[in-house]
């Protein structure tokens, strides 16, 4: 009988105890919520980008581009046109070739002057830099689901079209004199880096810029500049691509980049090459593989963002220096308070 | 022992004309396989696989079987075998004893595989080169060979070299010092352990042949990597 009279006196004050603690909590309500909702609203704000733009700048071997939408035109000093002899090649009499230029067994060469390229969609490019400091331009087979090129090629001079299989060659002293080449469309810069690769990336870097959710304006596009929440290096031998999210066993897409190529200011050999995706794919995706590691997806996540915030880190740094000087005045008030009792 | 010659002679003289031996089987002596995580970029080898397909949808539960066309003549010493997938991740080698001799100008030879992965690959993503063990490491002699068959199978008219081109642009194949044949691309691309394939008839090297390798870069032209293919007929 005592034994149960005990279990009741304990359990009356458990009871006590819990209820005291939740009056106790009740008043703290107010810290509680802001405690858990400024973090979670917070990671909610950073959890997406209102625009997002990859932008990569690099000094490379090689590139791969293929045209999308609206025609582009190359303008070239000189060039010459190696123009590939398909099923009429002689390989013997190429092995036996010693001079430089196009290979008479596996060309017709053909001398340009002043040449206006105009590239419709679907049409592939590979630019590569040879050792020697000549370019190469080599038209790749087109994307048969884009291409609007003529199946003769793609017209240089009134008797000459560039077809799949023909290089255009650039002496280095003319690439010196080459303008910005623009494009837009899939580029890929460098080259999965293996045995006998000679179109790798020499070195660069990538940006990822961005507007931030709290920047949307219902009546019109922000006017604000995007800030940079993701800088990182490019290495010898990476190859970078822009694709879009997808599954991990679906093939990535691609995502339209527009840039430009140019010669190397500090003429070493190769050239450097620019390519941004567009403010609205949010969806894009910048992917590096590097020698002997699995490919990179590089993706900003909320953590990115709210680091590089400007406006957070004000207001953080504010009230941070807001909290100091309260309770630097809060104790200043207590000792001038307990001075007068001592 | 009856005289090869006399056989065929006598085959030939019969209603059908076509009369084949049933090619001899080869008693495996050592195995070597690897299966690597991720897929490897290069093979080691220029030529990776010299390969004749089957006409027929062969069992997807069989046994995996190698058939050779490797004379006796040319087998004096083992048989060696390198077997290759199109994404480099899996490489196999494997030793047969040619001690038991025969008449058959086909060979067949069990591939037990180590790593059981190896059956996820379809017949066209594997490229098999058999060769007699002492044309190894210089691989000068190969003789074609058709994986997941035996010597019921329907075989093709047309042989496939499998080459790792190392990044070349093009590739081309001259059979003999006379035909040329364009290779193509492989679906692999960059990332695989052979990068381009090459048809020839089987007509033009069954009675031996030799091939020359010839990749091109920009405007240049390597030079020439030849094997010898051993003739069977």
């Amino acid at each position: 009988m005592s034994g149960q009279v005990a279990k009741g006196v304990g359990a009356r004050q458990t009871l006590r105890r819990m209820k005291a603690l939740i009056q106790a909590a009740q008043g703290r309500l107010p810290f509680f919520l802001t405690l858990i909702g400024v973090p979670a609203l917070i990671v909610l704000s950073y959890s997406r980008p209102l625009g997002q733009v990859y932008l990569v700048e690099a000094r490379t071997l090689g590139a791969r581009v293929t045209v999308a939408g609206p025609d582009t035109v190359w303008k070239l000093p000189n060039a010459t046109l190696c123009s590939d002899l398909g099923s009429e090649k002689d390989i013997k009499r190429a092995t036996t070739w010693t001079g430089t230029g196009c290979n008479p067994g596996l060309f017709e060469t053909i001398e340009l002057t002043g040449t206006e390229i105009r590239m419709p969609p679907g049409v592939q490019i590979q630019l590569r830099a040879e050792a020697d400091g000549v370019v190469l331009l080599r038209r790749l087979p087109d994307r048969p689901d884009q291409s609007d090129a003529e199946p003769s090629g793609i017209r240089l001079t009134e008797n000459h079209n560039w077809t799949p299989g023909s290089l255009l060659r650039i002496e280095p002293a003319d690439w010196q004199r080459v303008t910005l080449l623009e494009f837009a469309g899939d580029v890929e810069i460098g080259q999965e880096t293996g045995s006998g690769a000679n179109a790798y990336v020499i070195e660069g870097r990538y940006e990822v810029r961005e507007h931030f959710l709290r920047q949307f304006r219902p009546w019109g596009s922000t006017g604000a500049e995007p800030t940079t929440v993701v800088t990182g290096s490019l290495y010898r031998g990476d190859r970078v691509a822009f694709r879009k999210q997808s599954a991990d066993n679906l093939p990535a897409e691609t995502v339209l980049a527009t840039g430009f190529i140019a010669p190397n200011l500090d003429l070493t050999p190769g050239f450097s090459i620019v390519a941004s995706s567009g403010l609205e794919h949010k969806q894009a995706q910048l992917r590096v593989k590097s020698f002997g590691t699995r490919e990179t997806q590089v993706k900003p996540t909320w953590i990115d963002r709210a680091l590089r915030d400007p406006m957070l880190l004000a207001l953080t740094a504010i009230l941070g220096f807001a909290v100091t000087v309260l309770t630097l005045v809060v104790e200043i008030k207590k000792i001038s308070f307990r001075a007068p009792d001592q | 022992m009856v005289n090869l010659k006399v056989i065929v002679m006598a085959c030939t003289l019969a209603a059908n004309a076509t009369c084949a031996l049933a090619a001899d089987r080869l008693v495996l002596v050592d195995l070597e396989d690897e299966m690597l995580p991720e897929p490897r970029v290069t093979a080691e080898a220029v030529f990776v696989g010299l390969v004749r397909p089957t006409n027929n949808t062969n069992d997807p539960e069989a046994g995996e079987t190698i058939l050779a066309a490797l004379p006796p003549d040319a087998r004096s010493a083992d048989v060696c075998v390198r077997v290759t997938t199109e994404d480099g991740r899996y490489f196999g080698h494997a030793r047969y004893s040619a001690e038991a001799g025969g008449a058959s100008p086909m060979t067949l030879m069990d591939y037990v595989p180590l790593r059981p992965e190896l059956r996820d690959y379809q017949a066209a993503e594997i490229a098999v080169l058999a060769f007699p063990c002492s044309a190894d490491p210089a691989l000068t002699d190969v003789a074609v060979a058709s994986w997941r068959a035996d010597d019921t199978d329907d075989l093709g008219q047309t042989v496939t070299v499998l080459v790792n081109s190392f990044r070349a642009d093009e590739a081309f194949l001259i059979v003999n010092d006379a035909k040329q044949v364009t290779c193509v691309p492989t679906a692999g691309g960059e990332r695989a352990a052979f990068d381009f394939s090459c048809d020839i008839d089987v007509s033009e090297i069954k009675a031996g042949a030799r091939i020359a390798l010839y990749r091109m870069r920009g405007t240049s032209i390597d030079p020439e990597v030849a094997i010898n293919v051993v003739g069977w007929e």
